[in-house]
């Protein structure tokens, strides 16, 4: 990447073995750009003058070249402003009330630009691309901030998404940039705004612990016992529980914290949402009521033994299954927390740095969305977002993330359901999907195809499902019969490719680790 | 990346942000007695499905022609009529005869949206599509930002998506054919275009170039020979087209006569509303309007016109070239438009769509003109509620255009110290302004608030218009 640079302004990239900013094993991938001057206390005085002014030559090369990326991201991110403000004015509300949509809409956008340019620059860049268009860094912002999801949920469905998914990413750049003690603050702050973010808070603990309180490995990347630094964890806890404090502390005052904590964690709601995250437990749903009917038609089970419950019936209840055993939360929980425990011992043996944290962070949130109690279908993009970090550096990831988020954005289709808004998914989906195919296949052009045929399949039949659910079903004699039978579909059709991408993310994980053993031997 | 990616994400973008901006109000929403131009389409439709054809331009008790009477050529009326079925199906009380008057409905809207976006699907996208892939210059990514920013144009989307209208059809059938004069297909070119003037009485503007190109060219190839053997052909053409246009109406002289009188209604003076052309600017300081009488008012427009479009028309008769041709159609439609009698703002469009032509070959100045052109139509796009559109849609077409074609490179420092105006206002007295882009943007950018605080006149706006009427002739 500096090949152009002079030798001297080469030597400063090496970083001292102890001390702060020590090259850790584990790091082996650490070549993040450093936007700020870097520490060389431990060098000798000659060397560290005649590094000084090579490193300033360094410094403003990159931030030169940031503030030129930065600029012509500057120009395509008011474009995107300027038409994400375009797409927002739904007139959902009457005439009076539509003046008031614009300025929320605004905000998520501003909060979701603001780590971007951070996020950006962590990205490896193997050879620079001369065109803006195919360089991975472009890729991404592009990736992060035209998100089909975050888009239709934030600026139509209406949420504040953006603005929290901006401080998650600010966190997972300042981890990759090992700030740990900043990315825990941005990661409690974003925690304390919106409590789905435990999902991930594992992945947080794990690494955290790992790699920031214990402070060495040994050569071989295994844990140092001794180098656990209690001044770190104390400095860590204190930011956690301080931002906590300040977030909680008035309900704990005013003794209304179960009352807050009920709220919180509602699990009167039911094993799903009304439209059925496509998860693990809407293919254990549909099964159940396959199996149902089956006994039903072999005369081994009673009609009216069998409970009446419509499942996606729009009504937030609990109901019983009526062949598989039923799911309490304290099941969902034990399932969720044993499909995490892989990933979480993955980056407690080896970190790997930032990239094995983010693979962690995303596996997390993955098994979250699988295995939990009431998810909704929004918190698949928990694990979109992060994963398109990853999906801009390597191939295999790039294949995953493809297959993950357009089943995932299209489980969200449902969310849009009025006609007005029909031509607006199918528009933005469409470009989404265009473009993460294309850039992505650029990308890696000439290192084989992203997608199996089978895979590629499975996509196409997307749009099979798409025309059956919006155009067929609604003209067909069974819509007043069997109103639920598009979601149904919808959901089944999509947990199988989001369960797909799951295993295919551990077996990439699990490989990986096994690839690092043998390298080792 | 691929063409066929670039392409296609380029038409998906224009696509979502005209339906985007459709979820904006429309003219005269909410606005009982008269309502506006979308209740003028959509009586339309009740008028053309409910009576006979020989009904539709004439004032019966069924059909009020004070209430939004026909007033466009009979393809229009046809196209209406084809929605019209089409509603029907879907819903009968929006077609009902006199009942349906003033008819608003959410699935309402959502259905003349629709049609609207239907006709630019089938007829304007295409057209632009195929004009930037096969006569535009450039590499592949030049030629797609031409087309990224010709199909974002902010004035055209704001017209047909806002305030409501078909002009995408109409554009569209005349950027057909200049597509096919382009492409050296005469005959199919003039069958577009004699379909345009069929839909919109309008494309008059741009009728002498599309003739003089035609006939210089048929000229070129020899008068005796081959040239007029395609002369015949073109004019076979031209004529069957309008015969098959205005065959129900041949029957009774009167009836065509009739439809005529509907079309160009010179009862109805000089300018109406505040338009950005001369006529208009030169009443706020002459009132031409009380000083001539109606009769002289349209002789002297007339007269007017045919000075300003006659020596582009010649030179395009002496040098028939598709380059001469881009270059007099904006003369021919700005001249038009700033002479012309009873112009109506949205005209301007009709310029614009040349301007959109030359996107590529003079960046920096078409625009310039096409912001100014829909900043011109801001008092109409404020009556209709469609600030924030405007706002966003204007600033996503600067940034973008700006950026994809290189505007600001490709520009000498003369042209941004607007060196012809200033050569032209060195003869002029002292008292005219020195303006100078960014003295002129600067201006332009405070106008909008100003103008939602009081009724201003839209005469600034005219100013830029004359600039670059000037600039063009020049060419």
């Amino acid at each position: 990447m500096d090949a152009g640079l002079p030798a001297a302004v080469r030597l400063v990239r090496v970083r001292p073995l102890t001390g702060r900013g020590a090259l850790r094993p584990g790091n082996a991938g650490g070549g993040e750009p450093e936007l700020r001057q870097p520490r060389h206390h431990s060098l000798p005085e000659a060397v560290r003058r005649l590094c000084r002014p090579c490193v300033h030559i360094r410094c403003e090369r990159v931030s030169l070249r940031t503030c030129i990326l930065r600029d012509q991201l500057n120009q395509w991110l008011l474009l995107t402003v300027g038409l994400f403000i375009c797409a927002a004015p739904i007139e959902r509300y009457p005439i009076e009330e539509s003046k008031n949509v614009h300025g929320p809409g605004s905000g998520t956008i501003v909060q979701t630009l603001a780590p971007l340019p951070r996020c950006c620059t962590t990205v490896r860049e193997e050879k620079a691309a001369k065109d803006l268009l195919r360089r991975p860094c472009f890729v991404l912002a592009v990736l992060l901030l035209w998100n089909f999801g975050l888009f239709i949920v934030d600026h139509i469905h209406f949420q504040y998404n953006g603005f929290l998914f901006g401080f998650l990413l600010l966190s997972v750049a300042r981890h990759l940039q090992a700030r740990h003690l900043e990315g825990a603050l941005w990661f409690s702050i974003v925690l304390n705004l919106k409590h789905i973010n435990l999902y991930v808070a594992p992945a947080y603990g794990i690494y955290l612990l790992r790699c920031f309180c214990f402070t060495q490995d040994n050569t071989d990347g295994s844990l140092r016992w001794r180098s656990f630094s209690p001044v770190r964890l104390v400095s860590l806890g204190a930011v956690v529980l301080s931002v906590t404090a300040a977030s909680f502390g008035p309900f704990v005052a005013m003794g209304q914290l179960p009352q807050v904590l009920s709220r919180l964690f509602p699990f009167k709601r039911g094993l799903c949402h009304a439209y059925w995250a496509p998860n693990f437990w809407a293919l254990y749903n549909v099964l159940d009521k396959a199996l149902s009917m089956l006994g039903v038609r072999l005369g081994l089970l009673d009609v009216a033994g069998l409970p009446k419950a419509s499942m996606t019936g729009g009504l937030v209840q609990e109901f019983q299954h009526a062949v598989l055993p039923s799911v309490s939360p304290p099941t969902a929980l034990l399932c969720t927390l044993l499909a995490m425990l892989p990933a979480l011992w993955c980056v407690w043996r080896r970190p790997c740095g930032g990239r094995g944290f983010l693979r962690c962070l995303v596996q997390c949130a993955l098994a979250s969305f699988m295995f939990s109690w009431h998810v909704h279908e929004k918190a698949v993009l928990l694990a979109v977002l992060p994963l398109s970090i990853l999906a801009v550096e390597s191939r295999r990831d790039a294949g995953i993330f493809l297959m993950l988020a357009t089943t995932g954005h299209y489980s969200l289709f449902p969310l849009l359901f009025t006609p007005a808004e029909f031509p607006i998914k199918v528009l933005l989906m469409l470009l989404f999907t265009i473009y993460s195919f294309s850039a992505l296949r650029n990308l890696f052009s000439g290192e084989g195809s992203l997608l199996h045929p089978l895979e590629a399949l499975y996509l196409l039949g997307l749009v099979a499902v798409e025309v059956l659910c919006e155009v067929v079903f609604p003209l067909s004699p069974w819509q007043q019969t069997l109103p639920f039978v598009p979601l149904l579909v919808t959901s089944v059709y999509c947990a199988l490719g989001v369960s797909y991408s799951f295993v295919r993310l551990y077996v990439s994980l699990l490989t990986q680790e096994v690839t690092e053993k043998t390298k080792r031997l | 990346m691929e063409t066929c990616t670039l392409v296609s994400m380029s038409i998906l973008l224009g696509v979502l942000v005209r339906w985007g901006v459709s979820f904006n109000s429309y003219s005269g929403a909410g606005k009982p007695p008269m309502f506006g131009d979308y209740e003028a389409q959509r009586h339309w439709q009740e008028v053309t499905y409910n009576l006979p054809i020989q009904e539709w331009y004439f004032n019966t008790t069924d059909n009020d022609l004070n209430y939004w009477g026909l007033d466009y050529p009979p393809l229009t009326a046809f196209h209406s009529l084809l929605c019209a079925h089409v509603a029907k199906l879907i819903n009968p009380e929006w077609v009902k005869l006199l009942g349906s008057r003033g008819y608003e409905s959410p699935a309402h809207k959502l259905f003349m949206r629709a049609t609207v976006l239907a006709a630019d699907l089938l007829v304007y996208i295409p057209a632009v599509v195929l004009y930037c892939c096969y006569l535009t210059n450039g590499s592949t990514n030049k030629k797609v930002g031409t087309l990224l920013c010709i199909l974002l144009y902010p004035g055209l989307i704001l017209i047909d998506y806002g305030h409501f209208q078909y002009n995408g059809l109409s554009l569209g059938l005349t950027l057909w054919g200049v597509l096919g004069l382009g492409l050296g297909w005469d005959a199919l070119g003039s069958l577009a275009f004699s379909l345009a003037l069929n839909y919109k009485q309008m494309e008059l503007y741009h009728a002498l170039p599309f003739f003089c190109y035609l006939l210089g060219k048929c000229a070129r190839q020899g008068l005796t020979g081959r040239g007029l053997f395609s002369l015949v052909k073109i004019a076979v053409t031209v004529l069957v087209t309008f015969a098959l246009c205005w065959l129900p109406f041949l029957s009774d002289p009167e009836q065509a006569l009739q439809v005529l009188r509907r079309i160009f209604p010179v009862a109805r003076g000089l300018f109406e509303d505040k338009v950005a052309n001369a006529w208009c600017s030169l009443n706020v300081l002459i009132k031409i309007r009380s000083i001539l009488s109606s009769d002289s008012q349209f002789y002297l427009s007339f007269a007017v016109t045919l000075l300003a479009i006659t020596p582009s028309s010649l030179k395009l008769l002496k040098t028939p070239t598709f380059w001469q041709f881009k270059l007099a159609l904006v003369n021919s439609s700005l001249a038009f438009f700033l002479f012309s009698y009873q112009v109506h703002e949205k005209s301007i469009l009709l310029a614009a769509l040349p301007v959109c032509l030359l996107l590529n070959d003079l960046p920096l100045v078409a625009i310039y003109f096409l912001q100014v052109s829909t900043f011109s139509m801001l008092p109409l796009l404020l009556k209709d509620g469609l600030l924030m559109p405007y706002a966003v849609t204007s600033l996503a077409f600067l940034v973008l255009s700006t950026h994809l074609l290189s505007a600001l490179e490709r520009c000498t420092e003369a042209q941004l110290r607007l060196e012809g105006y200033r050569r032209l206002a060195a003869w002029l007295p002292a008292w005219l302004p020195r303006l100078d882009l960014a003295r002129i943007i600067r201006r332009k950018r405070w106008f909008p608030p100003s103008t939602l605080q009081m009724p201003v006149p839209g005469t600034f706006p005219n100013i830029r218009p004359c600039q670059l009427a000037v600039k063009h002739r020049g060419q």
